[in-house]
């Protein structure tokens, strides 16, 4: 564990040319915020402060204890629930913003003593090496966005690289090989989330062999194998190996997914010296993140609201739609990699004889995908007449990133 | 054709990180829409690959199951070749079925030899909607997605794919895409090809299974049509 086991009671007095650097950026982002009439400046405001003083990240990290959560899905819903579970007074990126500017304008925002900071995969060794984190949360390494061209093994490679350079405790998903080849181990604390997302991981990360999986491991002829997890999912508690006692996960966000999520959310929080019934408690008050599970008015009906950006992450939308009606929205914007391949790496024929709603700017592909699967759709370019056209019961609206952006800003619903 | 058509995806787990497992989906959907017969058999890593299929699919993957492919397939798919066997390998794909190919660090392997194509890297990732005129008579049109940093060269013994009309493709030899000898198909496009380009998959299902009557492709223009075809 961290030396540091309190956390600190005062901040550190802001050196001047961070504070100028602050000042600017707060004028950079009120002036975005005018131009653009109601965005939030995040982005403008955080340039500007890490333009005036690159060291903005670093100082203001200084003497705080940090908590950075990177993978590939899950990382906001996760930092929601490891915030929450943190108790008050937590600085937290919580809209999601997981670059240098998002970063630096949530630890500017609070002078509290810990920050939770979820981290884009590719920016973690950079952000990083700035904030010095306590607490490294490694969370899974999957397939997404594959026109920009990183290959998992290269993101993984990355992070091992980064981690050898701290001296961090590092909460890592055993269940994913690329994840525990990136992670030290003298300094893991290990969690099973109950996943098993083999498509990525075939080959053995560290000697390129062939892995073998079983229902409840992987390892290599080489000797890397799944390590023990110190906490696990099982059935829908946690247990602890350490004392092999069980809490029960009761959730409101919905899926096994999110119970995985707050397993590993719960183990940092111990690191950070919070009880596991203590987060535990805490982590059911969450009912969203940053829109993700929300509820949300769709043509005059609710829709719960799912993010499913790749692969992955659409099969664990599609395990939590259930039997609910269901829309789902696909753009190939850059944000949202602007290859459409990855439709058919989603066993959709779950769907087949149902009929889908199917939105986004490409919608054509993935109507051409579902009628592969035996799927019919119904398409449209907007949701909400969709959702008129959609059987009666509580709708599930899925999207990729900008589709998901787009509907997150909609109105919630009110019964 | 008296007995089903057999598609062997050689490899999916390994060589199938790109929607490539599209094409076999495609090809299943055309035969059985017009009640033909038709088995799958995927083959994982372990198993021997069969010599007595009809297609044999293979998708893209990163480096390093590049090179375990070529060995795990070893000489079963030569032998399906020399029988008649139809091959659509993409991307990664085309490049195992080439004589040689080198990574991104530099180090070569032998591929399969069932392809005269040399692939090394290229100056830049080729990334981008790609559209090429089909060198296969009928085909017209194809469109898909291309995602590389290899690229290929062909010697005497293949011919281009296709045309390119817009994007990189093999990028070694100026213009072309692919490379096809008999009836050993490949490409860099994903997409999946044979899901966007109805035309190559019943041109390629054809060798096997002969004149095909149309179907509704109306979903596939449609896909098209967004890619300008």
């Amino acid at each position: 564990m961290g030396q540091r086991a309190n956390f600190r009671e005062m901040p550190p007095p802001r050196p001047i040319r961070l504070s100028l650097a602050l000042a600017a950026g707060a004028i950079a982002g009120e002036a975005a915020r005018a131009r653009r009439g109601g965005g939030q400046g995040v982005h403008a405001r955080g340039i500007t402060i890490n333009r005036l003083e690159p060291r903005a990240i670093a100082l203001l990290s200084r003497g705080r204890d940090c908590v950075l959560v990177t993978g590939t899905n899950g990382k906001t819903t996760t930092s929601h629930l490891i915030a929450r579970a943190l108790g008050a007074n937590v600085a937290h990126n919580a809209t999601g913003a997981n670059m240098q500017s998002g970063i630096v304008t949530a630890l500017a925002d609070t002078a509290s003593p810990a920050a939770v900071l979820e981290v884009d995969e590719l920016h973690f060794p950079a952000i990083a090496a700035q904030v010095r984190p306590r607490v490294v949360v490694l969370l899974n390494a999957t397939r997404d966005q594959l026109d920009r061209s990183h290959e998992v093994a290269r993101v993984t490679n990355r992070w091992r690289e980064s981690l050898a350079e701290l001296d961090t405790i590092v909460v890592a998903n055993a269940a994913d090989p690329h994840v525990v080849s990136a992670t030290p181990h003298e300094r893991a604390v290990w969690c099973d989330p109950g996943t098993r997302w083999r498509d990525d991981a075939r080959a053995c990360p560290l000697c390129g062999g062939l892995l073998a999986w079983s229902e409840h491991a992987w390892g290599c002829g080489c000797g890397f194998a799944m390590p023990q997890p110190d906490f696990r999912l099982d059935g829908g508690r946690l247990i602890d190996r350490g004392d092999d006692r069980h809490y029960d996960v009761t959730l409101r966000i919905p899926g096994r997914i999110n119970q995985g999520n707050a397993v590993i959310a719960a183990a940092a929080a111990s690191v950070m010296a919070v009880p596991l019934d203590t987060a535990l408690r805490r982590m059911e008050a969450v009912s969203e993140a940053s829109g993700r599970f929300g509820l949300f008015d769709v043509g005059g009906r609710p829709a719960r609201l799912v993010l499913a950006k790749n692969p992955a992450g659409m099969v664990a939308a599609l395990e939590l739609v259930g039997d609910a009606p269901v829309i789902i929205g696909i753009n190939a914007r850059a944000v949202d990699g602007r290859d459409t391949s990855w439709l058919y790496d989603v066993p959709f024929e779950s769907l087949a004889g149902r009929t889908v709603g199917v939105t986004g700017e490409r919608r054509e592909d993935l109507a051409l995908r579902l009628h592969l699967a035996g799927v019919n759709s119904i398409v449209d370019a907007d949701p909400h007449r969709l959702a008129a056209a959609m059987p009666a019961g509580q709708l599930c609206l899925l999207g990729n990133y900008s589709n998901f952006a787009a509907w997150s800003r909609g109105d919630r619903w009110s019964a | 054709m008296t007995s089903a058509l057999r598609i062997v995806s050689v490899l999916p787990g390994l060589l199938g990180t790109y929607g490539d497992a599209g094409n076999e989906i495609a090809l299943i959907h055309r035969m059985r829409t017009r009640g033909l017969p038709v088995e799958c058999v995927h083959v994982e890593p372990g198993e021997p690959v069969p010599v007595t299929g009809d297609i044999y699919l293979i998708g893209g993957g990163e480096d390093r199951a590049q090179a375990l492919a070529v060995a795990l397939i070893g000489e079963a798919l030569g032998r399906a070749v020399e029988q008649g066997a139809t091959v659509l390998g993409v991307c990664a794909g085309l490049q195992i079925l080439g004589e040689t190919f080198t990574d991104s660090s530099g180090t070569s392997y032998r591929g399969l030899g069932l392809l005269d194509v040399v692939s090394e890297s290229l100056p830049a990732r080729a990334v981008g909607e790609v559209s090429v005129m089909c060198g296969l008579p009928g085909v017209g049109r194809v469109v898909g997605f291309e995602n590389h940093q290899g690229g290929s060269r062909l010697g005497p013994r293949a011919q281009p794919f296709a045309v390119i009309e817009s994007g990189v493709g093999n990028g070694l030899t100026a213009g072309a895409e692919g490379a096809i000898a008999g009836r050993v198909v490949g490409t860099y496009l994903h997409g999946p090809v044979l899901a966007l380009n109805p035309l190559l998959a019943d041109y390629l299902l054809a060798w096997t299974v002969g004149t095909l009557s149309p179907i509704d492709d109306a979903r596939a223009h449609r896909a098209r049509a967004i890619r300008g075809a």
